[in-house]
């Protein structure tokens, strides 16, 4: 069952890297061949999004049992998603400097971005300022879940509060849905989305194993 | 002080909290005067490094500075609200009172004085650098409003804080970037206040503020329980 699993996210992943570069892309003028970008920065940041669920679902969990499995899920969940959000960050960064011209803008949707890694780097540094165990776990598990809500409100919300925005779907610029109908992206796409949090997960996985089998032995 | 909350309503044990709360505020001078020559402190250093072009200072950069200097003085103020109480104080109101409603009482306390100092720092501001504003009575509303929803965020962030080992920029780099969904909405709202150019004030962009302080204040209420346990 494992096997298989990470036997479908290697395919997955090779997949979405071969295809990606590789299969026929519309033509569109400035974005030309960057169009390619959708299957790996929005994917990626579809990944981080689904992680930091998985670290809220295991947060309130641990707040309604007190389990420390729930705790070490939510702590890799949340590192396997920051790193997921970095990769996001680099290759939007690399998009941006191809089509607007430049690294990095003050648009209210890489603002949001940027204020999202802050507000999960900042639960690393809640992590290390415990020196109890218990009362860390529980803690991180509150900022946590006041942290989700208010990462929504920036991701999701505030951008398209904004009145103009340069980032495709927001202030009125087509987003990938605008060129959905084209399919020859959707069949990269859709895999995409699977393969970049399937790693997330995969990743994830093998941090709460390790971590399990380190505080066994010390046990 | 406390006479016998057990036997009071919700209500009632909330006044008291609340009414214990200023007290003690207004015993230690030293602690509300150190925040209001914070504030002017801060408002007196833009002043300052502004120098010669403060006639020129207008508009959207007069408004996000004045915004800044209220962050970072409810950041101040909050920052110390659950450092005060002795351990013993703090087993005291453990047993005294549910979790809720003590956070309730500091949540009050908190947006009072962080309304206070609000407007005392937007009075100096005016008084030293000038006001633009063309709507006073929305952007009065809209520093009132923002305090208060400020206050619901910053109150939680600071009990985490207190429970962690005591760490100076902990409750900065917390804050920040969960305050900023709400600083950029006031600010928005604000410079519609700026401009006076909508007389109505819902129609400029409160509700989203208001939603998002109702999602605030009710994820404060549902976790402050957990923190308040240890």
């Amino acid at each position: 069952m494992k096997k298989a699993y990470k036997w479908t996210v290697a395919i997955l992943l090779i997949y979405t890297v071969v295809a990606g570069f590789l299969l026929p892309v519309p033509r569109k003028p400035i974005l030309n061949e960057t169009i390619r970008n959708l299957h790996f920065h929005v994917p990626m940041w579809f990944g981080m999004t689904i992680l930091f669920t998985v670290a809220l679902w295991h947060s309130i969990r641990y707040l309604r049992s007190g389990k420390d499995y729930n705790d070490i899920v939510a702590r890799e969940a949340t590192h396997s998603g920051i790193l997921l959000g970095c990769l996001g960050l680099l290759t939007g960064s690399v998009w941006a400097r191809f089509t607007w011209g430049t690294w990095w803008t003050a648009d209210p949707k890489l603002n949001s971005a940027a204020a999202a890694m802050l507000t999960y780097l900042a639960y690393l540094l809640l992590r290390s300022s415990f020196t109890d165990g218990q009362q860390r776990a529980r803690i991180s598990a509150v900022y946590s879940v006041f942290a989700y809500f208010l990462f929504i409100a920036l991701i999701f919300v505030l951008p398209r509060l904004a009145s103009s925005s340069l980032h495709p779907g927001n202030g009125g610029n087509p987003g990938f849905n605008a060129y959905e109908l084209d399919s020859q992206l959707r069949m990269v796409f859709y895999p995409a989305v699977l393969a970049w949090a399937g790693l997330g997960w995969w990743i994830t996985d093998l941090q709460v194993r390790y971590s399990l089998l380190k505080s066994s032995a010390i046990s | 002080m406390a006479q016998q909350p057990q036997l009071l309503t919700p209500l009632g044990t909330l006044w008291l909290l609340l009414r214990h709360e200023v007290e003690q505020e207004w015993r230690q001078k030293a602690t509300v005067g150190g925040l209001l020559l914070y504030a002017a402190g801060a408002v007196f250093i833009c002043f300052a490094s502004i120098g010669m072009q403060v006639g020129m200072l207008k508009g959207p950069i007069w408004n996000s500075l004045i915004w800044i200097i209220l962050l970072f003085t409810s950041l101040t103020a909050i920052g110390r609200s659950f450092g005060n109480a002795s351990r013993g104080t703090q087993l005291y109101y453990y047993t005294m009172v549910p979790a809720s409603t003590f956070l309730v009482a500091k949540m009050l306390y908190n947006s009072l004085m962080t309304s206070a100092l609000g407007l005392l720092s937007l009075l100096l501001f005016s008084l030293m650098i000038g006001n633009p504003v063309a709507n006073h009575l929305h952007y009065i509303l809209t520093v009132i409003l923002g305090s208060v929803s400020l206050s619901g965020t910053l109150t939680l962030i600071a009990g985490i804080v207190s429970k962690a080992s005591a760490s100076s920029t902990l409750m900065p780099v917390l804050s920040f970037p969960l305050v900023l969904p709400q600083l950029l909405l006031l600010i928005k709202l604000s410079k519609h206040a700026l401009d006076g150019l909508e007389t109505d004030f819902a129609a400029q962009g409160l509700w989203p503020v208001l939603g998002l302080m109702a999602l605030v204040v009710a994820l404060s209420y549902s976790l402050f329980p957990y923190i308040w346990r240890s």
